[in-house]
């Protein structure tokens, strides 16, 4: 069997913001991979870092953040050795992002053709108009916008949200990257609009442009992605396929978040509450395992110490694991 | 954009009506009879009543002021209390002065204004900033009358690189015409690009945290082209309005500053008019600086919307 080598795999990656002299972790020695054409979910509660984590693929968290990895190689190159016009090569052409507000990513005084083109000119120093024009059209028709013609000449403002965002995808697009982020693209928008969009996204996955899908929404990991990562205050705490994560989530986090989903047709969940209290900041993440103060699972086990006092170490052999030292026993 | 514009003018003639009424009794508040005062000494009180007659102002109050109103609505500012001319040619005549002083003087308000806060702003927190922050304040706080004597005596008097007053109109001498507007304008640039600067530094930087320069950033274009279509282009925006903003103290500078420059332009008229009570003539240009206010600021939105496309008029 020869082994593919995947598109992004990132070792212990930390992101730290140095605040009244000490240092808060708001992505703590994580590690994961993203293979070819895969859409993998990155899901967690606000806070928990997800976003921060998206935005450190391209090395450009919010200064003075800093971004710390043991590795961080994306298609064969080690992102952590290049420098700053090195990274602006590849944002925007190998790495897009895409987020939740498109309109307010938008330069409000410029034109979509405008917007859009800014980037073919600057990465490939194409001049012309005709051809910048032409790829801007065809740039568009791919995220299947309607009246190119019309609203090539538009500004972001006048364009409904589901087209601004699919002006934003298409600015995303344009170069072909090999890696798309995308934050939370779709919870501004109502269902329909929305299923729109995550239908287009699973159309330029299977084009084989990977994507990380950043969201708190578990319903659109299982209707789009392949693999799911789970953060909780700076770490992941499950990884696996959707499969797997779905049917037998192990970590009693993503038993919570599952609980707490609307299954569709079926019984309203018997636990809304399922996880309770609030999210920990990055400025006081609890000790030993994160989770314990809200944990079900601790609480029903009696509180046991080794929770409050070791960090339980996630076993990356297997295709799924959940940082927890009772993994899967959980009371479902 | 046309209804805008008639609607704004709906909104505006009531208010002009009312301050025709407010300047009306206000001037004739005033103690003291200009013609009394005109003709001193030598003015027996038949040919003050004489002289009062012919101007009309032995009227009732109100036919006075209906005629005043009747004429300004036709163009006609009224006859000059002393000199007994028409006042509307007068003032026709003061507008190419006060005009170029205006523009010369907007065009360096914008010149030091916008570049030093935008660069303020940019780099807040860096060198430049606290160089310039400061400056601004200093500015701030420095009258116009007082600056243009230091130009007038460092520039004109010491250098003698300027003429320290004077007007020639432009058609007749375009580089002496420029000599002296250069002087006055640089009082007006000088005193009123403080408050600009201060509005498009902070303007400016607020725009770097804007989520649309930090996807610029993501997007990997050219720190040229952040700059130049994100930064500059939304930089410029609040420059009109803050110019609409800053009409009055800009007229209001201009009196200083034509009387200090000796500068024939429709300000120094006023303070003229003010001086010998002649109050038709002061209460015909302030109504005629009211009407000017009025279109600059229409002017100004319109511009802005322009510039803006979120702006709808
Ligand atoms: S390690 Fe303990 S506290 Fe943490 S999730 Fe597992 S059971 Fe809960």
């Amino acid at each position: 069997m020869i082994e593919i080598k995947p598109l992004i795999s990132v070792e212990n990656l930390t992101v730290e913001f140095p605040v009244r002299g000490s240092a808060v972790r708001a992505v703590d020695d994580v590690s994961f991979e993203v293979g070819h054409g895969e859409i993998v979910g990155l899901v967690g509660e606000s806070a928990s870092g997800k976003s921060t984590l998206g935005l450190s693929l391209m090395r450009m968290v919010p200064s003075p953040g800093r971004v710390r990895a043991r590795r961080m190689e994306f298609d064969g190159r080690d992102l952590s050795a290049l420098d700053e016009s090195q990274l602006r090569q590849i944002r925007g052409s190998e790495i897009s992002l895409i987020v939740q507000d498109a309109l307010a990513t938008m330069n409000p005084v410029t034109t979509v053709l405008e917007q859009i083109t800014e980037v073919v000119r600057d990465h490939e120093g194409v001049r012309s108009r005709r051809v910048l024009r032409a790829r801007a059209a065809q740039a568009l028709r791919d995220v299947q916008l309607p009246d190119v013609e019309i609203n090539l000449r538009r500004y972001p403002h006048e364009l409904s949200g589901g087209m601004q965002q699919r002006v934003a995808i298409a600015q995303g697009l344009i170069l072909g990257p090999k890696l798309i982020i995308a934050d939370e693209p779709t919870t501004a928008l109502d269902v329909t609009v929305q299923a729109q969009i995550l239908s287009l996204l699973k159309q330029i996955r299977d084009g084989g442009t990977s994507i990380i899908f950043v969201t708190h929404d578990l319903a659109t990991v299982a209707e789009i992605c392949d693999r799911v990562l789970v953060m909780y205050a700076g770490r992941i705490v499950e990884s696996g396929t959707v499969a797997e994560v779905f049917a037998e989530p192990q970590h009693p986090y993503t038993q919570g978040l599952l609980a707490s989903l609307l299954p569709l047709g079926g019984d309203p969940p018997k636990r809304l509450d399922a996880i309770s209290g609030q999210p920990p900041r990055p400025e006081a993440w609890p000790s030993g395992c994160r989770f314990h103060p809200r944990c079900p699972l601790w609480k029903s086990k009696g509180e046991p110490e080794i929770c409050v006092n070791e960090d339980p170490q996630p076993d990356e052999s297997r295709t799924h694991w959940a940082a927890c030292h009772f993994a899967g026993e959980g009371v479902r | 954009m046309l209804r805008y514009i008639v609607n704004r003018l709906l909104i505006v003639v009531p208010l002009l009506l009312a301050l025709t009424v407010l300047l009306f009794l206000y001037v004739h508040a005033v103690p003291g009879d200009p013609i009394a005062g005109m003709l001193g000494p030598n003015g027996t009180p038949e040919l003050v009543a004489q002289i009062r007659a012919d101007r009309g102002l032995d009227r009732p109050l109100l036919e006075q002021y209906w005629s005043w109103l009747s004429g300004l609505v036709t163009g006609d500012l009224g006859v000059s209390l002393i000199s007994g001319q028409d006042i509307t040619p007068i003032v026709i005549a003061r507008i190419p002065a006060t005009l170029q002083l205006t523009f010369a003087g907007l065009f360096f308000v914008i010149l030091i204004g916008f570049p030093a806060g935008y660069l303020a702003g940019k780099h807040k927190g860096g060198w430049l900033d606290r160089i310039l922050s400061p400056a601004a304040l200093i500015g701030l706080s420095m009258p116009a009358f007082w600056v243009g004597t230091l130009l007038i005596l460092v520039l004109g008097v010491q250098l003698r690189w300027f003429p320290t007053g004077g007007y020639v109109a432009f058609e007749d001498n375009a580089w002496q015409s420029l000599r002296l507007t250069l002087m006055p304008a640089l009082v007006l640039g000088i005193t009123l690009s403080p408050f600009l600067a201060r509005m498009v530094r902070a303007s400016t930087a607020e725009l770097a945290h804007e989520p649309f320069i930090v996807q610029a950033r993501t997007r990997g274009l050219l720190p040229g082209t952040i700059s130049r279509r994100y930064l500059l282009r939304n930089a410029i925006l609040p420059v009109v309005i803050v110019i609409g903003m800053q009409l009055g103290t800009l007229i209001g500078g201009q009196v200083i500053v034509e009387q200090l420059f000796n500068w024939p332009g429709v300000a120094r008229l006023l303070i003229e008019g003010a001086v010998r009570r002649d109050y038709l003539l002061v209460q015909s240009l302030i109504f005629v600086i009211a009407v000017i206010y009025i279109v600059i600021n229409l002017l100004t939105e319109v511009v802005h919307a322009s510039l803006d496309p979120r702006v709808r008029l």
